[in-house]
């Protein structure tokens, strides 16, 4: 068998690989209905004593809000609005996950990952397509937050393998990671992260999106996400928010700076607005006892 | 897996054919080493079946395009044309500035090193004359086709690796502060660098008129007839004593006679046909 062949066995047979966060499931599924309210929302949270304590600290941090005290989730939802609420759960909640480490900084990661989900919402505002809704920016934040899960797989569960495509790294100088990792692996972060998210069940978007966030070209349903993600993964790089691995600041897509839409005069903006997403993200980050 | 004669040639036809540029011999290892991931990620066997999928996907092929057509560059490229600059163009750029408002470009400015290099060097010698102010006389622009490139360059952050391309110590230790893995270019220099996208086979006459131009390591790339027309823009867009530079490898004499030849040590310096500026120019140079 290849390593290839090897690895994706592997993800269909290991027990442990975890399953979509249970409290997530639940806000999306009543999101995603027509009844979706602050309460029928914060019913949900209340459930997980942990999250709830949280959520509350975070919406008192002055990053994330202005002005007056907030004391419990239903005020929190209604001061961040429940799209927001429900992505500092969802990143909340993936930060416990697959926490034991091999090779990579688990707290770098996360850090980068959830930049790199703030950052596509911040990065969207910056062009203007009337499709840009509030769910889309959310669906924006998930596919941020999980575009790298792959490296965590591999970390996590191929250890040794990983190892060999780490020190690659560290020699090879500009090679980008994706292609490191299908010279020693035959298949990448990117690859088996589209492969966790689907048995995850999220939408064919978010799964074509971290399928090709290093490729942006050659997505399909998920292009524009997959373009915001090589953008925003790029540009937090650019700035020292990495994901931990060795790798070099190759460029982003020309292609997908065009089709977007984004302005080069905004350049100067959008680094400040992502170092400030930053910030947001070391704060849930420190909440979460990482 | 290397890349044979034949295959080679292949994609150097191919290349041409679709953006002009022409891979001289000698480059099969760039080629080889740039395509073999693209050869894997498109499941083909070889470079040949590799040119069989591109021909027929043109996402494929922008890849191919993409790979080859490259962003490299360094600090103060060519010891020989900097030192030319620091003693003798940039004297007299300053000198001018005392007068009016002096104009450079960066013609093909990829991730930013030349244009920076330059506003390092006109910096410098600003404090050397006794005044720094000097310095807000100056406007240098650095154009490029590629954001990518462009937005690089904009945020004026540089890796261990490309700092290491010809970046001197005493300009890393005054110019640049180090956060993280990254090397941050100082915002006295960074203001003093504006940088645009713009393809060169576009009009150019919206840049305005400049007083020095750099045009290096990019018309290598096109065809003779886009150089032809590349050089009668740049003509165009430059002021009557300006002076034009091209790469050290590089030479105009097949594309334009609309500038005069001037050797001095070891470089090579251009200056528009019939300006009488030219003459007093070339005194305070040569
Ligand atoms: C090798 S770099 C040269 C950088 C710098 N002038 C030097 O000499 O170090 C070539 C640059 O030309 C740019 N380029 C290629 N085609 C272009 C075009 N049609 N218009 C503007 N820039 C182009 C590329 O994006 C690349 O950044
Ligand atoms: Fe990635
Ligand atoms: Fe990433």
């Amino acid at each position: 068998m290849t390593t290839r062949e090897d690895i994706l066995d592997g993800l269909n047979n290991i027990a442990e690989i975890p399953t979509m966060p249970e409290v997530i499931c639940k806000v999306d599924e009543v999101m995603n209905s027509s009844s979706a309210s602050a309460a029928s929302v914060a019913d949900i949270i209340i459930n997980d004593p942990a999250i709830t304590l949280k959520v509350v600290k975070l919406a008192n941090s002055p990053l994330f809000t202005r002005g007056r005290r907030i004391d419990d989730v239903r005020q929190a939802i209604v001061q961040l609005g429940f799209r927001e609420v429900r992505n500092i759960v969802l990143a909340l909640s993936s930060v416990n996950m697959m926490r034991s480490v091999n090779n990579i900084d688990h707290k770098k990661f996360w850090q980068h990952s959830i930049t790199v989900g703030f950052a596509m919402k911040a990065l969207a505002k910056f062009y203007k397509k009337s499709d840009l809704d509030e769910e889309f920016l959310s669906t924006a934040f998930t596919a941020g937050l999980l575009h790298d899960i792959g490296v965590l797989v591999f970390d996590q569960f191929f250890p040794e393998l990983y190892q060999d495509v780490l020190d690659s790294a560290v020699e090879g100088g500009d090679e980008p990671l994706d292609g490191l990792e299908l010279q020693e692996l035959g298949i990448t972060h990117c690859e088996v992260g589209g492969i966790i998210l689907a048995r995850w069940e999220f939408g064919i978007p978010i799964v074509d999106s971290v399928l090709n966030h290093h490729s942006p070209e050659s997505a399909s349903e998920g292009k524009m996400l997959a373009e915001l993600l090589n953008i925003a993964n790029f540009i937090c790089n650019n700035q020292g928010i990495t994901n931990g691995t060795p790798l070099q600041s190759l460029g982003f897509s020309d292609l997908a700076w065009e089709e977007l839409g984004l302005s080069l005069d905004d350049s100067r903006e959008i680094i400040e607005s992502v170092r400030v997403e930053a910030e947001k993200s070391q704060v849930l980050l420190s909440l979460s006892g990482s | 897996m290397a890349i044979s004669k034949e295959e080679f040639d292949l994609f150097r036809k191919f290349i041409k054919e679709k953006c002009g540029i022409t891979l001289v011999e000698g480059k099969e290892y760039l080629v080889e080493n740039r395509l073999t991931v693209l050869m894997i990620q498109s499941g083909a066997e070889t470079f040949t079946e590799l040119y069989k999928l591109v021909i027929s996907d043109n996402t494929l092929a922008a890849k191919v395009i993409e790979a080859i057509v490259t962003n490299e560059t360094l600090w103060f490229r060519d010891n020989s044309f900097f030192e030319l600059l620091n003693g003798k163009v940039v004297p007299w750029l300053v000198d001018k500035a005392k007068r009016s408002k002096v104009r450079i470009w960066s013609v093909a400015s990829s991730t930013g090193q030349e244009a920076y290099s330059v506003g390092i060097l006109v910096n410098e010698a600003c404090i050397a004359v006794g005044n720094p102010a000097l310095k807000n006389k100056f406007e240098v622009i650095g154009t490029d086709i590629s954001p990518s490139a462009i937005f690089m360059a904009i945020s004026g952050r540089y890796s261990q690796l490309a700092m290491s391309r010809g970046m001197r110590k005493e300009y890393l230790e005054k110019y640049f502060k180090k956060d993280g893995a990254a090397y941050e270019l100082d915002e006295s220099i960074r203001s003093m660098v504006q940088f645009k996208k713009m393809n060169l086979l576009d009009n150019l006459i919206g840049l305005g008129s400049f007083d020095f131009v750099m045009c290096r390591n990019v018309l290598i790339y096109f065809s003779d007839e886009i150089k032809r027309d590349i050089y009668s823009k740049l003509h165009k867009n430059m002021n009557n004593s300006a002076v034009l530079v091209i790469g050290a490898t590089e030479s105009s004499a097949a594309y334009t006679d609309d500038f005069t030849q001037r050797s001095i040590g070891g470089s090579v310096l251009y200056t528009p046909k019939g300006s009488t500026q030219s003459v007093g120019l070339e005194t305070s140079i040569g």
